[in-house]
């Protein structure tokens, strides 16, 4: 899927960079970039696009005085150096915040929630690993970090954000469990929980409505027992 | 593009490596490029603050600090984006012109160490390039 955009920003670096991680991706046709939210308004009056790279901070009107004036609603990805913008943006609906300056991966995290991955990061796992030794790489602190499946206990979710708890460290990491799922191995992890994934292979026991995942107990909601239970062995 | 490998150049500890090799994809010429260019874009802000330092008008050198901001992101400096967002948030506050001068002069110090470390970087990466 090709997506239109059109870039609002004044500060030429932050227009550069952004350009190139369009290019990079390979599945945004960059339309147009202004300086200014002026120009870009005339622009989108009589120009559809499917998306908007928009700065907050700019001379002459905000980007968010530029969303006021929209009568077409596209895509909207605030790119600002500010987190203070963040709950106004969120009043605005708009699709997602980068915070300056932000990563290839971080940005490529906001296009994907307007259309799915094309190759989840499953894909680059080696095929010839046993899949509790898949190694998996979580964006942390600004680091890639790795971790292999089996050093992972759980998952849990924190809203825009999701916790991997190993034995001794745990990792937050921006991501949802809806994405999550669809990137991780079935065969290991297993949702228990709207808001936890476990490592099957470190269920310890299972009673009432919790697993117990060395030592950490993880509450099992009751539509996902049966997926539970259909995935371990239990001999009669 | 030039086919680079990243991994043999040893950048100054100060810069955020990882950072810079994910954003620019691993393309050194890039790297070095992005130096220069935030270095100029910084003078040049830094120079059309001055007026607004010199009759204590915070909120535009609140603004023009906004902009020289995510530059030292960019190039690996968080540390120098950081000291930008201390001054900002201090301008927002409206402050006593002496204080705001005083701050001002402060922040010019610290920036002054940075551009340093850009330019001997970018000309001991182009060096290495070469």
């Amino acid at each position: 899927m090709l997506i239109t955009a059109i870039i609002v920003e004044d500060q030429p670096m932050s227009a550069d960079i952004l350009k190139k991680f369009c290019e990079r991706s390979g599945n945004i046709r960059l339309l147009h970039h202004f300086p200014d939210a002026i120009a870009a308004g005339h622009f989108l009056q009589s120009n559809k696009v499917d998306l908007v790279f928009l700065d907050v901070e700019m001379p002459g009107p905000s980007g968010f005085d530029l969303l006021d004036q929209l009568s077409c609603k596209p895509h909207v990805i605030m790119t600002t150096a500010d987190t203070g913008y963040a709950f106004t943006a969120f009043e605005y609906h708009v699709t997602d915040y980068l915070k300056k300056p932000y990563t290839y991966q971080r940005f490529r995290e906001a296009i994907e929630k307007i259309t799915p991955a094309s190759a989840p990061i499953k894909a680059a796992i080696p095929a010839e690993k046993s899949p509790l030794e898949e190694d998996i790489f979580i964006r942390c602190n600004g680091q890639l970090v790795k971790l292999k499946s089996s050093e992972i206990l759980y998952i849990e979710s924190m809203g825009d954000y999701v916790r991997f708890v190993t034995k001794d460290k745990k990792y937050i990491t921006h991501n949802s469990m809806k994405k999550l799922l669809s990137q991780i191995n079935p065969d290991i992890f297993c949702q228990v929980h709207r808001s936890y994934i476990i490592n099957i292979d470190k269920l310890n026991d299972f009673r009432d409505n919790n697993a117990s995942i060395e030592g950490h107990l993880v509450p099992v909601s009751k539509s996902n027992k049966t997926k539970v239970l259909n995935q371990i062995r239990i001999l009669q | 593009m030039p086919v680079t490998t990243p991994f043999t150049y040893e950048f100054s500890a100060v810069f955020d490596k990882d950072f810079l090799l994910e954003v620019h994809d691993n393309d050194l010429y890039a790297i070095a490029e992005i130096f220069d260019t935030a270095r100029k874009q910084i003078n040049n802000e830094i120079e059309l603050s001055k007026p607004f330092a010199d009759i204590g008008d915070a909120e535009s050198l609140r603004q023009r600090f906004h902009r020289i901001k995510p530059l030292w992101g960019f190039a690996g400096l968080h540390f120098w984006q950081q000291h930008v967002q201390v001054f900002e948030d201090f301008c927002g506050r409206r402050p006593a012109r002496e204080n705001l001068t005083e701050s001002y002069q402060r922040l010019i110090q610290q920036m002054e160490v940075g551009l340093n470390l850009l330019e001997l970087e970018a000309t001991r990466l182009k060096t290495y390039l070469q």
